[in-house]
């Protein structure tokens, strides 16, 4: 799943240690989201999409369509 | 790191590739040193089999090394561990001197029972008590690195363990039909427990590469 993470938090200008430590994450964590390895859990994507002020979907997106 | 700021000349590909020779020449020398003890004409030379196991055990303390000094000084650990820099050391000290431990009991562990076998230096009683000893406690540190992980490590520590589970299914059930069907000699006790440990240590790299913490970070 492709995500917008990077380009959010740089915005904030935020380290990905900053962002880290506002969620409760280590900065491995952060990098491993960034980097498209590692998809994070529900709770942690909602709580990314409350802190940066956007929809999950404006954070976190992927190619699937439904069948007509 | 600030970003855009001017990378320090260990960083990035340099440090992973000096990284890679670094632990090369370490785990040459070591595995060296133990191939004099229990190859031809070493003192252990009567200790049948164990060579694995004692090279796998040595692969996790010579880790648990690694892992344990750069958790005591941050700079050092920036310089030998993939983190960004020294203050995300220091955020993960606690976690690191776990790690660090754990490997040293589970290396120490093997290295009993591998030193305990037939011909080895250790009796089995002591060597079973200091094996089972030192297995317990790095049981007790993995609960408590496992308390204080994040969704990311404990994603990471439930794929190692399927993927260790399909690699001795993979390794040791194929090696269990070719010494049933008399194409190879039956496995060891031994091989079992080295098979258990280095198996483990295979599938926590390989799922570490495959969740991007392998590669460079700073």
């Amino acid at each position: 799943m492709k995500n917008r993470l990077r380009e959010h938090r740089e915005g904030r200008g935020w380290s990905q240690g900053e962002l880290a430590r506002r969620l409760g994450v280590s900065r491995q964590t952060i990098n491993a989201v960034e980097t498209d390895k590692y998809d994070p859990s529900l709770p942690l994507a909602l709580r990314l999409a409350r802190l940066f002020g956007a929809p999950v979907q404006e954070l976190f997106h992927d190619d699937w369509e439904p069948e007509e | 790191m600030v970003d855009g700021a001017a990378k320090p000349w260990w960083s990035g590909r340099t440090k992973m590739i000096g990284l890679a020779l670094f632990g090369g020449l370490v785990g040459y020398a070591s595995a060296d040193a133990t191939m004099s003890l229990v190859g031809h004409g070493g003192r252990f030379a009567a200790l049948a089999g164990a060579e694995a196991a004692l090279l796998i055990a040595l692969i996790y303390v010579v880790m648990g090394a690694f892992v344990g000094l750069a958790a005591l000084s941050p700079r050092i650990g920036a310089a030998l561990l993939n983190v960004e820099d020294a203050d995300e050391v220091r955020e993960e000290a606690a976690s690191l001197r776990l790690s660090g431990l754990g490997c040293l009991l589970l290396g120490a562990s093997l290295a009993a029972f591998a030193l305990g076998g037939p011909g080895g230096p250790v009796a089995p009683v002591p060597a079973a008590v200091l094996g089972f000893a030192t297995l317990l406690l790095a049981a007790l540190v993995s609960w408590a690195i496992l308390r204080r992980a994040d969704e990311l490590m404990r994603a990471v520590s439930r794929d190692t363990a399927v993927a260790a589970y399909y690699l001795y299914f993979a390794v040791m059930g194929s090696w269990a039909v070719l010494a049933h069907l008399g194409f190879a000699a039956p496995p060891r006790m031994i091989d079992l427990l080295a098979a258990l440990w280095g198996l483990t240590l295979l599938a926590t790299f390989w799922v570490a590469g495959r969740r991007g913490m392998l590669r460079a970070r700073s």
